[in-house]
C-alpha cells in the first residue's frame, strides 16, 4: 500500500482508491469534501460506478463555473462584447481538462485564467484609456508571467487545441461557411442565446477528452495520468518493491459514507501538515500504510527510512505494518478497545495499531468492488478485520460445509473498518456483499457517529496510578491520595472522576495529578478519569478496598 | 580502568586455555532479522550480514528461518520466497535448502549457526508462523514435531560430516506469552502453549539426535527467554511488564523463568539481554555508569543459572556443564544511547561483553549485523553496519576502537582486549 502526496492520490483510503482505479487522484477528497460527496451522492442515486459518478459531476461542475464566468461578463461589460471575449471565455477549458485528468494544477489554472483576464484588459483599455483599466492589465500580464508553466503539459496541449477550435469557429469564414458560424459567440444578441451557445460548444469539446478517455478506459492511468508531482520512477519503484501483490488494490464500494469517514480526513491531515510525525505515523499505520512518497524531510526523514529517493522526493517505509487488507484479530480485546476519538488521539490510536496490526494474514477474494469472500483457519479467539468502511449495506454469511448460510453482524472498528466475529473454529468462508439502500449511500457518516474531537488528550500512564505517600499500587483504601502519573494534563483545567463523582484534585503539573479517593467511594473496581481542557483520558480501573 | 585491567588478567587465561576451551571468535557472533540492506550490495541481506560478520572474525551468526521473512523482500511481502522455487509446502527444512541460507551452514568460517526456527502452517493467507493464540492440540504438536525433526534430518544428511554446531531455538518466550495473553485474555494458555510447544520442540531434536549418534554435526535446542526480574501482569488496559523480582500474592504475575523453565527441558537457555544490559530495572533510566552494565548481567545470568539449572537435559550438562546459558541477544541502539552523559554505545557494549564472556556464555549474540529501518521514535541504530553499509562512528576514549566493526574486529580477529584500536585500522573512519 502506497500513500503519496497528490492526493490523497496514491492512498490507501478505499474510496479514494476507488478514484485512483481511474486515474483520478481526488483532488478534493479532505480540504473539500464536496467534490467527493457530490460524486458520492450521484453514485449512490444513479447506481453508476465511482469512475463514471466522478466524471459526470466533474464535467457538470465545471460546465457551470464556465457559464456563470460567461454571464458575468455578458451582464456586467455588455459593451465589451467583442468577438475577443468570447471564446477567450474558454480559457477555462483547461480547469475542465484537469479535472477529467484529476489534477488540478493550480498555478497551470491560474496561468489560463489570467490570460482570459489580461485579454479582458487590453479590450477595455483598447475602447478607452484609464488609469484603473492600465493597472488591471499591468497587473494580469505580471500575474500571466509569473504564474507561467516551466513545462508544458498535454494539458496545455488539449486547452490550445480547444482554444484554437472555437476561435476557428469564430473567426475562419470557411469554418463558418458550412454551418458552424451559428456558434459564434459574437454573433449572440441575447445572454440566453449565448448561454445555449456555449453549453452545446463546451459539451462537445468535453466530449473530445471524454470519449477518448472512456475508450481507453482499462487503460486510462497508464495512458493518460500522468503525476504532475510525484515522480513516476517512485511510483514505480514501489510498485516493485510492495509487499502487496498489487498497488494499489482497489476494492469497496464508493459512497458518501466512505467519502466523508473521519479518519479519511485525519490521515491526509496528518501526513500533510507540519509537524505532529507521531500522530503521522500511527495514521498511516491505522490504514495500514505500507510506503509514503513525501517531500517533507524535516518531518519524516528522522523517524523514516527513506528507501528511494527520487528528486526532492523520498519514498520512505513503514516497518512491520502488515498491508494485507484483512487479517486476524484478538476478539478478547476488540471487546475493550476504546474508540479513536480525534485525529491526536495518540492513545486511542496506539492501541488500535497494536490490536489491528497483526501477522495473521488470511485470503480476501474480491468477485467486484461490492463483494469478497474470505477463507480463513480461525482460532477461538479470533475475529476477521477487513479494511474496508463498514458502511451500512454491507452484510455477511459464514457458508457451511452443506451450503447454509449464518448471518455474521458486520461491525465497524474504531477506524471505521469491517469487524466480522463469526464465533466459530476451523476453516471457515465468509461471503461479504454490499447491498445498501439507497439512503444509506449518502447520509454523511458524521450524523451516524461521535464526531472527532480535536486536541490532545490527557493520557494516564500504564501502571500510573499509585499511592502517594509510598507508590505502592492499587489496591486503595477509601480516602487514600493517589498519584496519577500521565501526560497532557492541563493546569487549572483539570479535574478527576472517581467513579463517576468529580473530584478535585489538590495538585495538578503536566505530568502529575494528586487527588484523594472519596470516602463515598463504594469498594471494588472503580474507573478514574481524568479530563483536562475538556477532554477526558480513558477510564482506568483500580480496585478499591476499605 | 579497572575493566581493562581486569580484561588484561583473563585473556592470558583464555588463551592458555585455548585448545580445550572454545576462543571468544567461536563463542561470539551476530544475528540478522529484518534490517536494511547497503544500496551497493551485490547480494541479498542474510548473504552480506554473513560476510560482514565473518570478516569481522566471528563465527558464530543467528538467523531466523520461518514463513514471514526470507531476506529478499520486506517481512509478509506476498511475494515471499517466490523466487526461491520451493515446492508447497513451506516448512524451515526446505527453507535451509535455499542457497543463501544454505550457504550460512555450509561457511566453513561459521562454526556454530543458531537457527530462530518456527514451524510453518497456512491459516488461510498463506504460510505463517505457528499461531501460539490457539489451543495446543494435535495438530500444532504434529506440525512441530514433524517439522523439526524433518528440519533436524536435513540438516544431519547435508551437514552430518562437519564439525559444526546448529541450534534450534525460538524468539524470546517472554513477548510469546505477552502476545498470546493480551490476544486471547488466559495466562494459563500462553503459559500451557509454550511449555507443550517447547516440549515438542525438545522431543523432535532429541529424537533426530539418537538417530543420527554418529554425526559429527552437534544439534542443540535452545529455548530463550528475556524477562528476569521483570513480569507480566494484568494491567487496567491488556498485559504488562512490571518490575517484580518476586511474586506477589497482591498480584498474579507471570513470565517464562518462573512459569515455563521449571516445566521443559532444552540444552541451552537462551537470554535475550536487554532487561540486564540497557538499564536498571527498577527505573529503566539509561543514563547511568556503563560499568554496573556488567554486575547487572552478571546477577541475572546467575539468576537464571539457578532456576534454569534442574531444566537443562543431559547433553546440554554434558556439552555446558553449568554455563548453560548463552546471551541469545545483546545491543545498543545509536539513538538511545550515544547522546548519553554517562557514555555511548561503546562502553556498555564492553562491559556486557566482559560479563558475559568473564560469566562464561557459551555464546554470545550481538544485534545485529544491519540497523534494521527506523520507525517513529522506537530505538534504532543497533547495526554493526547501517545503511550505507558504513561502520557508524562511536563515541570513544583517545586509544580506543571507534566503531563497532573495529572493536569486534579488534577482539575477534587480533586477540586485543575489548575496546582496543586494532592495528590495521579497517572500518575506522574519524569521529564528526
Amino acid at each position: 500500500m502506497l500513500y503519496g502526496p497528490d492526493s490523497t492520490a496514491q492512498v490507501t483510503i478505499q474510496a479514494a482508491e476507488h478514484l485512483l482505479r481511474f486515474g483520478a487522484p481526488v483532488p478534493f477528497s479532505v480540504s473539500s469534501p464536496l467534490m467527493p460527496a457530490l460524486v458520492a451522492v450521484v453514485a449512490g442515486v444513479t447506481g453508476l460506478g465511482a469512475e463514471q459518478a466522478y466524471l459526470v459531476v466533474a464535467v457538470l461542475a465545471y460546465l457551470v463555473g464556465s457559464l456563470c464566468l460567461y454571464w458575468i461578463v455578458r451582464r456586467f461589460q455588455p459593451s465589451s462584447a467583442t468577438p475577443l471575449w468570447g471564446p477567450l471565455t474558454y480559457a477555462v477549458a483547461p480547469s475542465r481538462v484537469s479535472c477529467l485528468y484529476g489534477q488540478p494544477d493550480g498555478p497551470r489554472l491560474l496561468f489560463w485564467t489570467l490570460i482570459l483576464a489580461s485579454a479582458l484588459a487590453a479590450d477595455g483599455l483598447r475602447r478607452g484609456f484609464s488609469p484603473s483599466r492600465l493597472a488591471l492589465l499591468v497587473c494580469s500580464v505580471v500575474l500571466l508571467i509569473g504564474t507561467m508553466p516551466g513545462s508544458v503539459t498535454d494539458l496545455d496541449f488539449l486547452a490550445v487545441l480547444e482554444l484554437a477550435v472555437l476561435l476557428g469557429i469564430t473567426y475562419w469564414k470557411r469554418v463558418q461557411r458550412i454551418g458552424l458560424g451559428k456558434f459564434n459567440l459574437a454573433n449572440s444578441n441575447s445572454v440566453k442565446l449565448g448561454l445555449v451557445k456555449l453549453s452545446l460548444l463546451q459539451l462537445t469539446c468535453t466530449a473530445l477528452f471524454v470519449v477518448p478517455s472512456l475508450w481507453s478506459f482499462a487503460i486510462y492511468p497508464s495512458l493518460v495520468y500522468q503525476p504532475p508531482a510525484m515522480p513516476e520512477a517512485a511510483v514505480a519503484w514501489v510498485r516493485a518493491n510492495s509487499a502487496a501483490s498489487t498497488v494499489p488494490r482497489v476494492h469497496g464500494p464508493v459512497s458518501a459514507q466512505a467519502l466523508l469517514q473521519p479518519n479519511r480526513e485525519a490521515i491526509d491531515r496528518m501526513v500533510q501538515s507540519p509537524g505532529r510525525t507521531k500522530e503521522s505515523l500511527l495514521w498511516l499505520r491505522v490504514h495500514a500504510v505500507e510506503y509514503l512518497i513525501s517531500m517533507d524531510w524535516e518531518k519524516f526523514h528522522p523517524v523514516l527510512e527513506c528507501v528511494q529517493q527520487e528528486g526532492e522526493w523520498c519514498v520512505y517505509r513503514i516497518p512491520y505494518p502488515n498491508p494485507a487488507r484483512a487479517v486476524l484479530v484478538s476478539r478478547q480485546l476488540w471487546r475493550d478497545l476504546k474508540p479513536i476519538r480525534g485525529p491526536h488521539d495518540v492513545e486511542g490510536l496506539e492501541a488500535y495499531v497494536s490490536w489491528a496490526g497483526r501477522p495473521e494474514t488470511i485470503v480476501l477474494d474480491w468477485h467486484d468492488s461490492t463483494s469478497a469472500e474470505i477463507r480463513a483457519d480461525l482460532g477461538p479467539a479470533d475475529a476477521i478485520l477487513v479494511r474496508e468502511f463498514a458502511l451500512p449495506g454491507w452484510e455477511a454469511v459464514v457458508l457451511g460445509p452443506s451450503g447454509g448460510q449464518t448471518p455474521v453482524q458486520v461491525q465497524q472498528d474504531p477506524a471505521g473498518f469491517i469487524l466480522l466475529d463469526p464465533k466459530t473454529a476451523g476453516p471457515t468462508v465468509v461471503q461479504l456483499k454490499y447491498n445498501p439502500e439507497w439512503l444509506d449511500r449518502v447520509i454523511p457518516p458524521s450524523l451516524t457517529r461521535d464526531p472527532f474531537i480535536e486536541g490532545d488528550f490527557p493520557v494516564i500512564s500504564t501502571d500510573g496510578i499509585a499511592d502517594a505517600f509510598d507508590y505502592t499500587p492499587a489496591p486503595f483504601k477509601l480516602g487514600a491520595v493517589l498519584t496519577i502519573f500521565g501526560r497532557d494534563f492541563v493546569a487549572d483545567q483539570t479535574s478527576v472522576f472517581v467513579a463517576g463523582e468529580e473530584t478535585k484534585p489538590s495538585y495538578v503539573g503536566s505530568n502529575q495529578i494528586n487527588v484523594q479517593l472519596p470516602l463515598s467511594t463504594t469498594p471494588g473496581t472503580i474507573d478514574i478519569v481524568v479530563q483536562s481542557d475538556g477532554r477526558q483520558s480513558y477510564p482506568y480501573s483500580v480496585e478499591v478496598i476499605r | 580502568m579497572a575493566g581493562l585491567l581486569r580484561l588484561a588478567l583473563v585473556l592470558p587465561l583464555f588463551a592458555a586455555a585455548a585448545l580445550s576451551q572454545p576462543t571468544l571468535p567461536q563463542r561470539i557472533g551476530f544475528y540478522q532479522w529484518v534490517g536494511e540492506l547497503p544500496a551497493d550490495a551485490g547480494s541479498d541481506l542474510l548473504t552480506e550480514a554473513r560476510h560482514r560478520s565473518v570478516a569481522v572474525g566471528a563465527r558464530v551468526f543467528r538467523l531466523y528461518v520461518g514463513a514471514r521473512f526470507d531476506y529478499v523482500h520486506p517481512p509478509y511481502s506476498s511475494r515471499r520466497f517466490s523466487q526461491d522455487g520451493i515446492k508447497e509446502p513451506l516448512t524451515p527444512a526446505r527453507i535451509v535448502q535455499i542457497p543463501r541460507y544454505r550457504d550460512v551452514l555450509a561457511d566453513p568460517h561459521i562454526e556454530t549457526v543458531i537457527l530462530t526456527v518456527y514451524p510453518i502452517s497456512d491459516y488461510g493467507g498463506g504460510p505463517d508462523d505457528l499461531n501460539l493464540q490457539r489451543p495446543w492440540s494435535d495438530r500444532e504438536r504434529d506440525l512441530e514435531f514433524t517439522q523439526t525433526s524433518e528440519l533436524c534430518r536435513r540438516l544431519y544428511e547435508q551437514f552430518g560430516a562437519l564439525d559444526k554446531t546448529v541450534i534450534i531455538a525460538n524468539s524470546e518466550a517472554d513477548e510469546k506469552l505477552l502476545d498470546i495473553m493480551n490476544y486471547t485474555g488466559s495466562p494459563e494458555m500462553a503459559i500451557e502453549n509454550i511449555r507443550r510447544w517447547t516440549e515438542t520442540r525438545f522431543d523432535a531434536i532429541r529424537g533426530a539426535r539418537e538417530a543420527h549418534p554418529s554425526a559429527r554435526l552437534r544439534i542443540l535446542h535452545a529455548f530463550e527467554i528475556s524477562l528476569v526480574n521483570l513480569r507480566i501482569v494484568k494491567q487496567s488496559r491488556g498485559f504488562g511488564k512490571v518490575p517484580l523480582p518476586e511474586p506477589t500474592e497482591q498480584r498474579r504475575s507471570w513470565n517464562a523463568l518462573n512459569d515455563v523453565v521449571p516445566h521443559v527441558s532444552f540444552d541451552l537457555l537462551s537470554y535475550s539481554a536487554y532487561e540486564s544490559a540497557n538499564s536498571p530495572f527498577q527505573t529503566r533510566q539509561p543514563d547511568i555508569d556503563p560499568a554496573a552494565t556488567g554486575a547487572r548481567l552478571e546477577r541475572d545470568l546467575n539468576l537464571i543459572r539457578s532456576k534454569a539449572r534442574n531444566s537443562v537435559s543431559p547433553s546440554g550438562r554434558e556439552a555446558f556443564a553449568d554455563r548453560f546459558v548463552m546471551v541469545g541477544e545483546v545491543g545498543y541502539s545509536r539513538d538511545r544511547f550515544e547522546h548519553l552523559s554517562t557514555g555511548g554505545v561503546l562502553p556498555r557494549l564492553k562491559h556486557a561483553l566482559q560479563a558475559a564472556i568473564d560469566w562464561g556464555c557459551p555464546y554470545i549474540v550481538l544485534w545485529q549485523v544491519f540497523d534494521h529501518a527506523r520507525d517513529g521514535d522506537a530505538a534504532w541504530g543497533f547495526g554493526m553496519h547501517d545503511r550505507e553499509g558504513e561502520a557508524p562512528p562511536l563515541k570513544h576514549s583517545t586509544g580506543e576502537c571507534t566503531s563497532m566493526q573495529s572493536c569486534l574486529q579488534g577482539l575477534l580477529l587480533e586477540g586485543l582486549g575489548l575496546g582496543k584500536r586494532p592495528n590495521n585500522g579497517l572500518g575506522e573512519r574519524p569521529n564528526k
